[in-house]
């Protein structure tokens, strides 16, 4: 993971990018927010129940004031802050390549899915007992 | 002062390099399906038997190879319910070293299981001796009360009572008291809080009515007239504590016989060979890992979790759900009739176990996963490369550890052990199983299939999908069947209509496509269609494809929905990894 850093090609962006699931989006940060400093290890933003992949935000090496806001907001991870002079990356454990992000405030989107509906095959007997009822109800 | 220098604080860059080659090497050893050669088998099943001793354990010499972990698996079980069965029936005649080893082993169990006994029994014991002492004084003030009502002069006549026939009032009440404590004791140590109370009110009552019970024996009431209602009350009370007296009498022993036989339930003996090995490998790796700081055992793990598949785990989760057929089951019996007929014939069968055959059998196979994660290996092995300068026995002993699991699992007994051969294929992307057309890890007889490390059937698999039995499957079926196939491949089957094709802003000289929801789905919902910004291990670059909302008309609209972001600010992406 730290190899990672080193890595010449990791190009420093401030506008909006993405990461497999996540979207990182220049925003002003809202001003209630809980802000903390993220350790020189880095943290973990969003971990996979299914697949055990995780993105981590990772300061630079001497980047000692970046900063994380996380929300209650579903579709929201949370907002990051890069002081000027510093940077951090975002790192994926298995398939995605970081992405390095320049000094800014930022808004964490995790991608969201529309619910699938199925056509109903066959009545369910709820329906038959609904049917019924109203034809009682109707007499 | 030693042990403090030797000590892996944080990885420097170098030992972070190294940990990757480490992890690539364990990745491609654990891959590796050559099958081994004569001369590897022996040394793995000299490494086996040097396990066996350094854990302290007899070493038995039986050892077979089973041709899958399946195979293994279901000769193990029929060996131990086998042996177990023979062993009952005084058909495996035991050698006299072994019987003396034997009645070491069981002689040691038994200590070990009554001191436990013991050591609760006090516990219990102490915790409820306040509140009986509360209880205790309680009833005491209300029979008191009670006299007191009744009898004003009741000290005078009992020690009129105890004068006359004093001997016999006293033996009655002794063995009064005794029998409630007898049948006390044994609740106390089985620690039944409900049934301590009952036995507390026994004792109580058989000992107040041992008293009465001698008093009446002797001819003596303690009420001397029976007049008037107070004192007919009182007769009829004693009387009835007396006749209670009398059945707690035999109630006494029943329970305590009754506690004796469940404390003998404890005492079973089985087989703990794999325990043994466990144990002594977990010790030895301790040795190893306390040169090792915390921050780096978390680092470590987590990169070999990443990087290196674990077909043991794979193996422990799915076999008991796995079909076998009639190849392994005839392969599995072979080798059972060969181990058996080892074991009747040779000189030290050695296995212990007084469970039923079949508990007995349960009991062995699921102690028998004794071999290690492919994980657990590759982290002590490399804190060892890390610190060279470690001495000791317990480095010998892990060396055999990792010796003994070149081969496939193994099972291990204290009659036999039975290794399973290598996988004939490993298929992972990075430490997770995943295989598209075919078992992601198989053995002859034994498949398991994976997709994107989530196990699946194996109809879903090798089976060449058409829509129409797709829509006919249930909703949960034909998610893992379109979560097989991937959205863009169910989309081409059904010929679902394309609304729209737009360049992909965040990945340049791809693609985004709309597509309405295919046949089984309503139109609530679109699947937009896209390509993966970085390249799958193999080198290619994945297609795949996500719902999105019905009332959305244009590629980049459901991208940037999905995103929750404004379509302009999507257009607008620099970089999607």
């Amino acid at each position: 993971m730290k190899l990672a850093i080193q890595k010449p090609e990791v190009p420093l962006l401030d506008g909006p990018q993405a990461q497999g699931d996540i979207l990182i989006l220049p925003v002003d940060a809202p001003a209630d927010l809980d802000w903390v400093n993220i350790p020189p290890e880095g943290l973990k933003v969003l971990l996979s129940d299914v697949t055990g992949h995780h993105h981590t935000l990772q300061p630079a090496p001497r980047a000692r004031g970046v900063l994380w806001a996380k929300t209650n907001n579903e579709n929201t991870l949370g907002y990051v802050e890069i002081p000027a002079g510093e940077s951090a990356l975002l790192l994926h454990s298995e398939e995605h390549t970081p992405n390095g992000i320049a000094p800014g405030c930022y808004a964490l989107h995790r991608k969201r899915q529309a619910p699938m509906e199925v056509r109903p095959t066959r009545r369910s007997y709820l329906d038959d007992w609904n049917d019924e009822l109203s034809a009682y109800v109707d007499d | 002062m030693r042990s403090k220098r030797l000590k892996l604080e944080a990885l420097t860059r170098g030992q972070g390099a190294a940990l990757q080659a480490h992890a690539t090497d364990w990745a491609e050893r654990t891959r590796d399906n050559t099958p081994l050669t004569a001369a590897e088998r022996r040394e793995v099943e000299a490494a086996i038997a040097r396990c066996f001793r350094a854990a302290g354990l007899p070493w038995h010499g039986v050892v077979r190879w089973a041709s899958s972990p399946l195979e293994a698996e279901l000769a193990a079980l029929s060996c131990a319910a086998k042996l177990c069965t023979l062993r009952r029936s005084g058909r495996l005649q035991e050698s006299r070293l072994t019987v003396a080893r034997l009645q070491c082993v069981q002689w040691k169990l038994r200590q070990q299981r009554k001191l436990i006994w013991l050591r609760q029994a006090l516990k219990q014991t102490a915790q409820s001796s306040a509140s009986f002492a509360l209880v205790g004084a309680l009833a005491g003030a209300l029979i008191g009360l009670d006299l007191g009502v009744l009898y004003g002069n009741y000290w005078e006549r009992l020690w009129a009572l105890v004068s006359q026939g004093g001997v016999l009032v006293a033996i009655g009440a002794g063995v009064g008291f005794l029998a409630g404590f007898v049948a006390w004791s044994p609740f106390c140590a089985a620690g039944e809080r409900a049934a301590m109370w009952g036995t507390f009110n026994a004792v109580a009552v058989s000992g107040w009515s041992g008293l009465h019970l001698a008093a009446w024996l002797a001819g003596t009431n303690i009420p001397a007239r029976a007049h008037g209602f107070r004192e007919v009350l009182a007769t009829i009370m004693h009387t009835a504590a007396a006749m209670s007296g009398c059945f707690a009498l035999p109630a006494a022993p029943v329970a305590f016989i009754k506690q004796y036989k469940a404390r003998e339930i404890d005492i079973r003996l089985v087989d703990d060979a794999a325990d043994q090995l466990r144990r002594a490998h977990a010790k030895a790796a301790r040795k190893v890992t306390r040169h090792v700081a915390s921050s780096v055992v978390e680092t470590v793990r987590q990169q070999l979790r990443l990087r290196v598949a674990d077909p043991r785990e794979a193996v422990r989760t799915s076999i008991a759900r796995a079909p076998n057929d009639e190849s392994v089951r005839r392969g599995a019996r072979a080798l059972v009739a060969n181990i058996v007929s080892r074991c009747l014939t040779g000189p030290i069968p050695l296995g212990v176990g007084d469970l039923e055959p079949d508990a007995y059998a349960q009991y062995v196979v699921s102690q028998l996963d004794g071999q290690l994660q492919g994980c657990e290996l590759a982290e002590i092995a490399f804190y060892r490369q890390q610190l060279p300068a470690l001495r000791g026995k317990h480095l010998t002993l892990l060396d055999h550890f990792e010796a003994a699991n070149r081969a496939g699992p193994w099972w291990a007994a204290r009659d036999f052990v039975i290794i399973s051969e290598r996988h004939q294929c490993l298929y992972a992307q990075g430490s997770t199983l995943h295989r598209a057309d075919g078992p992601a890890l198989a053995w002859p007889g034994f498949q398991l299939y994976y997709s994107h490390g989530l196990s699946i059937e194996r109809s879903i698999i090798e089976r060449t999908w058409q829509a129409a039995e797709i829509r006919a499957l249930d909703h949960v079926q034909r998610r893992a069947v379109i979560e097989h196939l991937g959205w863009p491949r169910y989309l081409a089957l059904t010929r679902a209509r394309e609304i729209a094709r737009a360049d992909d802003p965040g990945n340049p000289g791809r693609t985004l496509a709309l597509f309405e929801a295919p046949d089984p789905y309503t139109q609530s919902f679109r699947i937009l269609v896209m390509i993966n910004g970085s390249p799958e291990p193999n080198g290619e670059y994945r297609m795949f494809g996500e719902p999105v909302p019905s009332w959305i008309q244009r590629p980049i609209e459901a991208a940037a929905w999905a995103y929750n972001c404004p379509e302009d600010v999507y257009r607008q992406l620099h970089r999607r990894t």
